[in-house]
């Protein structure tokens, strides 16, 4: 069975086409026909450590698309700080080999999002001591040099986002933006861990809780403020993600899901609705 | 269904069918077109058997029957007086039914493994649309000749697009995966494809087909437990390709295959002709069993004398019995 298209791709799918002007599969056949399709230059924008033309993803897009590059930066260093969390979990377990795929990802798949964007916020890169984690966490991941590469590691990316300005790290806006992408992500993670009702695949498991365990931690940043200066959303965005926390009652997945992956885009796009 | 551009037109047809290629331009019968002036080939048939009923399967988004012969030339545009021809895909993930009783979750483009066969004229510039909406991040990697920028090793996160641009050059056939590590995963998920590019003289008329041959690791242990032409394991064992006697068949054949180094394929009763990488227009050998690393990629062409039913699988036995096995059917012409 196909994944559902949800109404956020609908969505997405359809401002893109509009954006870019594409439309896949509508074949023109220039010269059968007369002209082939004239089309406006498409619009791209440079992507900060990406190269080329990257168009970002439509209005409003999902992920790391928001449009605010300050958003961008903190959510892919917040899913880093998510990655190491369960890593963490799993080390202190034992479990060096499950812990491994979740120290890799940050710099397999998150730093080149933030690359070029360390060096226009003046902040020293950090991808070696990253490598150097990743290489010793398959090589040696029980040995105290790794212990210590981990703990580095932490505190570069927390380095990273102390480039931020405080006040803009303690607004509620700021921080809710980078916490709706932070749980859409964990949402695809959640249900790509899932077939046939049952967990399969470990890593989107724990990669999912990771997400949701460190945006909890940036939300207590505002909880305060929220509650004074927006009651009504703090009560749903607070308790929501106390229910999506039971989702992931530990590191190691229950027997069976506790809800379906349908359950969980739910209560992430209560958050999202109650977000702005 | 395959859009051909101008520089390439085939249609499909029945056995009462046959597709014309010409240098006038006339008009033909419904559904026929005519190649442009600039080929410079003599008049040849392609004959291609109707596909057999209920060769969909219920449980997955594609169907590897339809899947063999599409070809997709994307959208043809002109910006600034350049023609570009644009492609988009999405990466997600969705379940994939290998048999009745595994289900598993693919890393894909467009909900399909392989991804989409990309096809473009050598010297045309492409523009490929890479929205990923999945969890991880991902990117996609061409191989053939193109700047540094688009390479495709940067990773692009869950929800954002990336476009890809560069000529496609040089002719031949080369493949495309995602490039974020663990690559093994990324790739045997079902993150790789086709791009086709085609010579400035085009081929002779042939049935063309794609065979991408991949691995799957179901349990995460960095070894295959299934293996599949174009996607679903034993596909072609169990709805044989229809091909017609003593007509000329191209083959894509690509070995995307991880944790295995490398695959022979072979097929009975007959040999073939190989273009090395789609990179020749002559035949550099002839042979019924060539060897392929990961990511080697050649063309194959050959024509089946004697109608039946004739076996192609790798020649690594135990691959072919989990799963890389297929017919072809050769139908009297």
């Amino acid at each position: 069975m196909a994944k559902q298209i949800k109404a956020v791709e609908m969505f997405l799918a359809l401002s893109l086409a509009v954006t870019l002007g594409a439309c896949n599969n509508a074949t023109t056949d220039a010269g059968e026909g007369g002209e082939a399709e004239v089309v406006e230059p498409t619009e791209t924008v440079n992507q900060g450590g990406e190269g080329g033309e990257g168009g970002e993803g439509g209005e409003g897009g999902e992920g790391g698309g928001t449009g605010n590059a300050d958003v961008d930066y903190m959510t892919a260093l917040a899913l880093m700080k998510g990655h190491l969390i369960v890593a963490e979990e799993l080390i202190e377990e034992g479990k060096y080999a499950e812990a491994e795929p979740h120290i890799g990802h940050p710099v397999e798949e998150l730093y080149g999002d933030v690359e070029g964007q360390l060096t226009t916020r003046n902040v020293p890169q950090f991808k070696a001591e990253l490598n150097e984690l990743n290489d010793l966490a398959k090589s040696a991941p029980e040995q105290p040099e790794t212990k210590q590469a981990f703990t580095e590691a932490m505190e570069l990316i927390d380095n990273a986002i102390a480039a931020l300005p405080e006040s803009q790290r303690q607004d509620p806006e700021f921080v809710l933006g980078t916490i709706n992408q932070l749980l859409k992500t964990a949402a695809e993670e959640y249900e790509a861990a899932i077939a046939d009702d049952k967990f399969v695949e470990l890593v989107e498991y724990q990669d999912s809780r990771g997400f949701v365990l460190y945006s909890q931690q940036l939300y207590e940043n505002i909880a305060e403020e929220m509650q004074q200066e927006r009651p009504e959303d703090h009560e749903v965005i607070s308790s929501t993600l106390d229910e999506l926390e039971t989702v992931w009652p530990s590191v190691n997945p229950p027997d069976s899901p506790i809800k379906t992956p349908s359950e969980v885009y739910g209560l992430v796009s209560e958050i999202e609705l109650r977000s702005s | 269904m395959s859009n051909s551009p101008n520089y390439l037109k085939l249609n499909t047809w029945n056995r009462r069918q046959f597709l014309t290629w010409g240098l006038t331009g006339l008009g033909m019968t419904v559904g026929a077109t005519i190649l442009g002036t600039r080929l410079r080939q003599k008049s040849a048939l392609v004959q291609i058997p109707p596909l057999p009923e209920e060769t969909a399967l219920a449980d997955n988004d594609f169907n590897p029957m339809t899947l063999l012969r599409d070809f997709d030339y994307g959208t043809l545009k002109e910006e600034n007086g350049r023609k570009i021809r644009e492609f988009e895909v999405t990466a997600n993930s969705s379940t994939l039914q290998l048999n009745s009783a595994i289900t598993f979750v693919s890393w894909n483009l467009n909900n399909r493994v392989p991804g989409p066969t990309l096809r473009a004229k050598e010297g045309e510039f492409i523009r490929l649309i890479f929205h990923n909406q999945d969890g991880h991040s991902h990117s996609l990697h061409f191989h053939g000749t193109h700047p540094v920028e688009m390479d495709g090793v940067e990773p692009i996160r869950h929800g954002k697009t990336f476009v890809y641009e560069f000529e496609a050059k040089p002719y031949g056939v080369h493949p495309y995966h995602c490039h974020i590590a663990p690559v093994t995963r990324h790739i045997s998920k079902g993150l790789y494809g086709l791009l086709i590019v085609d010579p400035p003289q085009p081929r002779l008329p042939a049935d063309e087909m794609v065979l991408v041959m991949g691995g799957y690791d179901i349990n995460n242990d960095e070894h295959n437990e299934l293996y599949a032409f174009n996607g679903i394991p034993n596909y072609y064992r169990d709805r044989p390709i229809p091909i017609y006697q003593n007509q000329l068949v191209r083959l894509y054949l690509l070995n995307m295959i991880e944790f295995d180094s490398a695959v022979t394929f072979h097929i009975h009763a007959n040999m073939f002709q190989v273009y090395r990488t789609g990179r020749t227009m002559t035949p550099d050998e002839e042979t019924d069993v060539i060897t392929m690393g990961t990511a080697e990629r050649h063309i194959l062409e050959f024509a089946y004398p004697y109608p039946g039913r004739y076996m192609f699988h790798p020649h690594q036995d135990i691959i072919a019995e989990n799963g890389c096995m297929g017919f072809f059917e050769v139908i009297p012409a």
